[in-house]
Formats: C-alpha cells, sequence, structure tokens
C-alpha cells in the first residue's frame, strides 16, 4: 500500500513523451511536463521493466533543462465571454528535458520519472528499428484550432500502436497549436498523450516546427520538444542508417544558413549512401491551396541534384500527393510532395486546376487525417488514413538506390 | 505643398496613379483566385465561417477588385475604385489579426499605397486645385508610410529580404552568406526610414532627387520578386507597381508645381 502511496504522489509528471531528433537508433530526449518545478526529478530507465518491487532501474539521466513554458501572445477563444481576458501568466506548465544516450536499437526501454514523492508510472518505447527492418512511420501536420480532433486520432493511434508493434514513431509536420499559449500547447501535449497505448507504451515523435509556433518569438517548441534543431529549429534526423529525414524549419531564411546545413546533410547522406532520403518541413513548395514557400527557390533544386525521395509537407489543411516532379515538370524520376496537414485543422478543398495534383499519378483530396509511410527494405508504401480509418489514398515508392 | 499656388496640372499624375492602381487590383485578383486569399483564412480558420460562405466572399473581393480596376479610369463613376481599397483593408485587417500573424500592424504601413491608390487617383483627376493638393499629401504619408514598413522590416532582417538578397546575388554568381545578407539589410532598413522622413518632413520641391530614388528603389525590390523566383513571379512585381509609379506621380507633381512658381517669379 505504501509502495502504491508514492507512485501516485510521484504522478506529478505529466504528458510523459519521447522525442526524436537527429539519432533516434542510440539517443532520446524524455520530455515530461508538471503543474510545478518538479526540483530534483529525475528519469529512471532499463530495458526490462521494473514496475513492482524496488523498481531498481539500471540507468539515469539527469534533468538538463526544467522551467515555465514561455508564451506568446494570447487569442481571445471564439467561445469566450465578453470580459474574458488572457490567461494570468502565472498559469503554471512547467518543461522538464532529459536526454538519454548509448541505446541499443530496436530495443524497448523502460523509464519512469523520479520525483521527491517517489517513482511515478512506468512507461516503455522502442529506440528506432535496426537497419532493414520494416517499420511504420505515421506523418500527420497541423493539429491545431481542433484539438477534439486531435484527441480522437491520437486515440486512434493508440489503437494502432497496441496491435501493430511494427509503428516505431510519429512524425509531426508543425503547427501543434492555434498559438504560442501555454493553455493551448498544454491542451495539444495532453492530446498527444493519448497516443500513449494503456500499458504505457510511448510513441516517440519527431516534431518539425510551423508557422503558428513562432509567434511572439516563443521558445514554446523547443521547450517541449527538448530543442531538437537547437535554436535554428532543423535538423538531420538518422532514423536508420538507410533512412534520414531532413527536418527543415520554413519560419526563417530558407537559403541563407539553413541551405548551407541542407546542401551539408545531403552531401552526407550521399557519402553514406544512405537509401532513402526525405524531407520534411511546415509550408509546402508544391501547395494544394496556398502559394508556394520559399524552399521552392532555395531547396527544391537541391532536392533533384542529391535525388531525394520524398517530401512531407503541412499547412494547407487538405490531403495531396503530387505527381512525381523534376524541373517543375512531371517526370517518371520525379519526387513527390505528400501531405498538407489534417491532424485537427479545418480541412479545405484543394486547388484542382494545378498541373502536379492532376491525372492517375496525383491525389488531392480534403478530410481529418495521417499519413502512415511503411519503409520495407527497396519499397515505402504509403496510405492516407481519414480519422474514420478509411484509407482515402495509397501509393508505393520504389528505392531509387 | 505650403501656400504655393496650384495650377491646373496636367493629369499625367493622375493617370500613373490610375495605372498603379489598375495593375495592382487586377494582380491581386489573380492571385485571390489562384492562391485564395488571407480574409477567406480568417473568416474560415479563425472565425469558423463555412468554407462555402468564406469562398463567396472571396470571390465578391476578386469581383470588387476587377470593378476597381476598371471603375478609377471611368469619370463618373470612379469613386467605385475605393471598394478596391476596402478589399486591401479587409486583407490587412485579416493579417493583422491572424494568430500566425509576424508583424501586426506593420502590415498597415507596408500595404498604404495598395489601399490608397485610388484614393490618390480620384483626388488627382479632379480639376480642384485642392483635390490635387490632398493627394499629393496622401501619396507623400503613403509613400512615407511604405518606406517607414519595409525599413522596419528589413531591420528586423525579415526571412524573406534575406532570401531576396541570397538567391538574387547567387544567381548572379556571387556567393554570400546570411549574416552578410543581415548587416546589408540593416543599412537598407536605415536607408528606408531616412528616406522616408526626408519625404515626411523636407520641403517638397528639394526631393526631387529623394523621390527619383525612392523611384528607382521601389522598381529595384519589386523586380527583385523576378530576380529571386523567376518569372513566374510576375504577379509579386504588379502589385508593387504602385510602390514605384506613384514616387514618379508626386515628383512630377512637385516638378509641375516647381515650374509655376518660378513662371510666377519671373
Ligand atoms: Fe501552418
Amino acid at each position: 500500500m505504501a509502495t502504491a502511496i508514492a507512485i501516485n504522489a510521484a504522478d506529478f509528471a505529466q504528458n510523459v513523451r519521447v522525442v526524436w531528433s537527429q539519432k533516434p537508433q542510440t539517443e532520446a530526449m524524455v520530455v515530461w511536463d508538471g503543474d510545478e518545478i518538479l526540483d530534483g526529478s529525475v528519469l529512471l530507465y532499463d530495458t526490462v521493466p521494473r514496475v513492482s518491487g524496488h523498481r531498481d532501474y539500471a540507468f539515469r539521466a539527469s534533468v538538463t533543462g526544467m522551467g515555465l513554458y514561455q508564451e506568446g501572445p494570447a487569442k481571445k477563444p471564439k467561445d469566450a465571454e465578453d470580459d474574458w481576458a488572457p490567461p494570468a501568466p502565472s498559469t503554471g506548465f512547467f518543461y522538464h528535458h532529459a536526454p538519454i544516450k548509448n541505446l541499443t536499437p530496436d530495443t524497448v526501454y523502460y523509464l519512469a520519472v523520479q520525483t521527491a514523492d517517489g517513482i511515478g508510472r512506468e512507461y516503455h518505447f522502442k529506440s528506432a528499428p535496426k537497419d532493414g527492418q520494416t517499420f511504420k512511420l505515421i506523418y500527420g501536420g497541423d493539429s491545431r484550432t481542433h484539438v477534439d480532433v486531435a484527441r480522437q486520432i491520437n486515440e486512434q493511434i493508440s489503437q494502432m500502436v497496441e496491435s501493430d508493434p511494427s509503428i516505431a514513431g510519429l512524425l509531426h509536420g508543425g503547427d501543434y497549436a492555434v498559438t504560442t499559449r501555454r493553455d493551448l500547447w498544454k491542451q495539444w501535449l495532453e492530446a498527444y498523450n493519448l497516443t500513449t497505448t494503456e500499458d504505457g507504451k510511448l510513441l516517440p515523435i519527431i516534431p518539425v516546427i510551423g508557422n503558428h509556433d513562432v509567434p511572439g518569438n516563443s521558445p514554446i517548441f523547443r521547450q517541449a520538444y527538448g530543442y531538437p534543431g537547437g535554436l535554428k529549429d532543423y535538423y538531420s534526423c538518422r532514423l536508420t542508417p538507410s533512412i534520414a529525414i531532413i527536418c527543415l524549419n520554413t519560419e526563417i531564411s530558407a537559403e541563407g544558413d539553413q541551405r548551407i546545413f541542407l546542401q551539408k546533410a545531403l552531401t552526407q547522406l550521399k557519402t553514406d549512401q544512405v537509401k532513402w532520403q526525405i524531407a520534411a518541413f511546415h509550408k509546402p513548395v508544391y501547395p494544394g491551396v496556398k502559394k508556394p514557400s520559399a524552399g521552392r527557390v532555395s531547396w527544391v533544386p537541391l532536392f533533384e541534384e542529391y535525388n531525394i525521395d520524398l517530401v512531407l509537407e503541412s499547412d494547407g489543411h487538405c490531403i495531396k500527393r503530387t505527381v512525381p516532379i523534376r524541373g517543375d515538370i512531371e517526370a517518371d524520376d520525379g519526387i513527390v510532395y505528400l501531405g498538407e496537414g489534417g491532424y485537427g485543422a479545418p480541412q479545405r478543398n484543394p486547388k484542382l486546376d494545378r498541373w502536379y495534383l492532376q491525372g492517375d499519378n496525383a491525389f488531392a483530396g480534403k478530410g481529418d487525417h495521417v499519413m502512415i509511410l511503411e519503409f520495407a527494405p527497396d519499397i515505402i508504401h504509403y496510405s492516407a488514413m481519414l480519422n474514420t480509418g478509411e484509407i482515402i489514398d495509397s501509393a508505393s515508392f520504389k528505392a531509387r538506390r | 505643398m505650403g501656400k504655393t499656388q496650384l495650377p491646373i496640372l496636367t493629369s499625367l499624375p493622375a493617370a500613373l496613379a490610375a495605372f498603379a492602381c489598375t495593375l495592382t487590383y487586377l494582380t491581386y485578383a489573380w492571385r485571390f483566385n489562384r492562391y485564395s486569399c488571407k480574409t477567406f483564412s480568417f473568416l474560415w480558420e479563425e472565425n469558423g465561417l463555412s468554407e462555402e460562405l468564406a469562398g463567396n466572399v472571396e470571390t465578391t473581393m476578386i469581383g470588387l477588385l476587377l470593378i476597381s480596376a476598371i471603375c478609377i479610369w471611368i469619370p463618373k463613376i470612379r469613386w467605385i475604385a475605393l471598394f478596391g481599397a476596402f478589399v486591401m483593408l479587409s486583407e490587412m485587417y485579416s493579417e493583422t489579426f491572424m494568430t500566425s500573424a509576424k508583424y501586426p500592424f506593420l502590415y498597415w504601413t507596408e500595404w498604404a499605397l495598395r489601399y490608397s491608390t485610388p484614393l490618390i487617383a480620384i483626388l488627382f483627376f479632379q480639376t480642384s486645385e485642392k483635390g490635387k493638393l490632398w493627394s499629393a499629401c496622401i501619396m507623400r504619408l503613403a509613400i512615407a508610410a511604405v518606406f517607414t514598413g519595409h525599413g522596419i522590416k528589413a531591420l528586423y532582417a525579415d526571412p524573406r529580404f534575406i532570401d531576396y538578397l541570397l538567391v538574387t546575388f547567387r544567381r548572379i554568381g556571387m556567393e554570400t552568406q546570411e549574416p552578410f545578407a543581415v548587416t546589408l539589410l540593416l543599412i537598407i532598413g536605415t536607408v528606408d526610414i531616412l528616406l522616408a522622413a526626408l519625404i515626411l518632413f523636407r520641403k517638397p520641391k528639394r526631393n526631387h532627387g529623394v523621390l527619383i530614388w525612392i523611384a528607382t528603389w521601389g522598381a529595384i525590390t519589386a523586380l527583385a520578386r523576378v530576380t529571386y523566383g523567376g518569372t513566374g513571379n510576375w504577379h509579386e512585381v504588379l502589385i508593387r507597381s504602385s510602390h514605384f509609379l506613384v514616387p514618379i506621380a508626386l515628383l512630377l507633381t512637385y516638378r509641375a508645381v516647381a515650374q509655376s512658381d518660378s513662371k510666377r517669379t519671373a
């Protein structure tokens, strides 16, 4: 009984999550939230469950960063009363970062947060797959605005994770909440917590930054995910030795330091002969609705020069799969641009008159959705799944190398 | 313009302002149809209006822009072009109050010429001197506002401005880096604000050279959208046509005033 009380008391750690950034096979950032600073908290982890008894975890990771989420300006909610006032700055919501290293790929790690009150609930996650192993990655963007839809999709994902052990993680294309308010991010992080299965399996997230994640120069994205791209918010994620996802930032200069980074990252992938090379960012370069973002000028020529396999985009609030594109025309060896975000954001009709959305090799539609990418050794199977479970589009992409 | 008596000027400045108005609004109509508009996003995403209703608003806005682009040339119904200005104001309002707005309120200065051009043309087309004086006054204010807005954005080292500079340099074979662009933007921003101050506070007759500079810079920065993004970016140039046509219109006005003054003195 004493143990049970201690566990409950220690469960002040909320929304425990695993963030993958540069080396998900061997490293992870574990982040949790609290209504207050959980001073002296530490992450305990092990390769075997320690759910009962002395809970003697073999490894400990210290908290390297913690603090109050810094927020941007408040926005009056639609259904607010006339005398609505922005939440007081004292609204407590605090982050805690504990990086863990030297992990073994494809290994289950059991973890729990220890606070002054005891050891909290045990969760577990699997480090990124071994090379050559077939696995799935969920891709979703724009979870903002309709957090109820995001919650529902996350419950659906949780069921999928429970029944399909090949789901390794989730790539989020940006725009987590409507704006950088602490209360809205709290809602989103609690919603993402619903992806955690009943038995405590965490779904690692690979975060990309979006335009709604930066107003007021708020660092809330970085604080929520443990600075995955440092202070620039872009990074190259080597999911396995054969799969790389370059996560870019459409909210800063596309041409400056970021283009140099992209070129270096792509050169490295070429040297390492990485089989699957993917780019992911928020504002689309071949959009379904809006204007092309700056990456069209600064990044697309590099994508084509280095012959990457696939590009994942968000922000348009529709569903799209372009024809393979090279040199601004449809080409058999071109690059397909997938996505546009439907993880909670309201959905709109794509502009069907755009040449890259036409024909048998393309798809355009709308609906609350996420996408599933299955990485087999020589092929990626893609499908777009509505929140009803219906598969609305699917395709396969053969390996180029 | 002080106590100077204005002659009945030729209508060339008015024609230039009207031309800028037509180019800007026709191009915006095209853009709204092609890429949708901010008002749509504001109504639909942020205020829960149905996609259909927001779409109807957008279509109405496109219609108003087209009508404005034509009506500015028809004497009796020229005032209808003010609807185009209203559309621009609606866009700015939406841009300002979107939750993702990066520079709320800066848009009002940045876009000053885009929404004031119809008024400038309408007032200038009037035969009364008073109307023309008002028009020149609005031109002066709007030009200063545009240069201040863009100047502040340059001082903020706006990512798109960095991109315009770096890509343009890359295209002409000069490899430059981000810190260089940021420094250059600091200079550009300061100069922009200085020019705005000159237009606003210096006597008009001493501003002829400044206006030539402003018109040239307005044309260069508009054309930079094409050197940056290729000819497909033609629309980015045309929506900024007022940035060089209106300074020319103001220059012509000042010249006419100066000529009439010197005649009178002689
Ligand atoms: Fe977005």
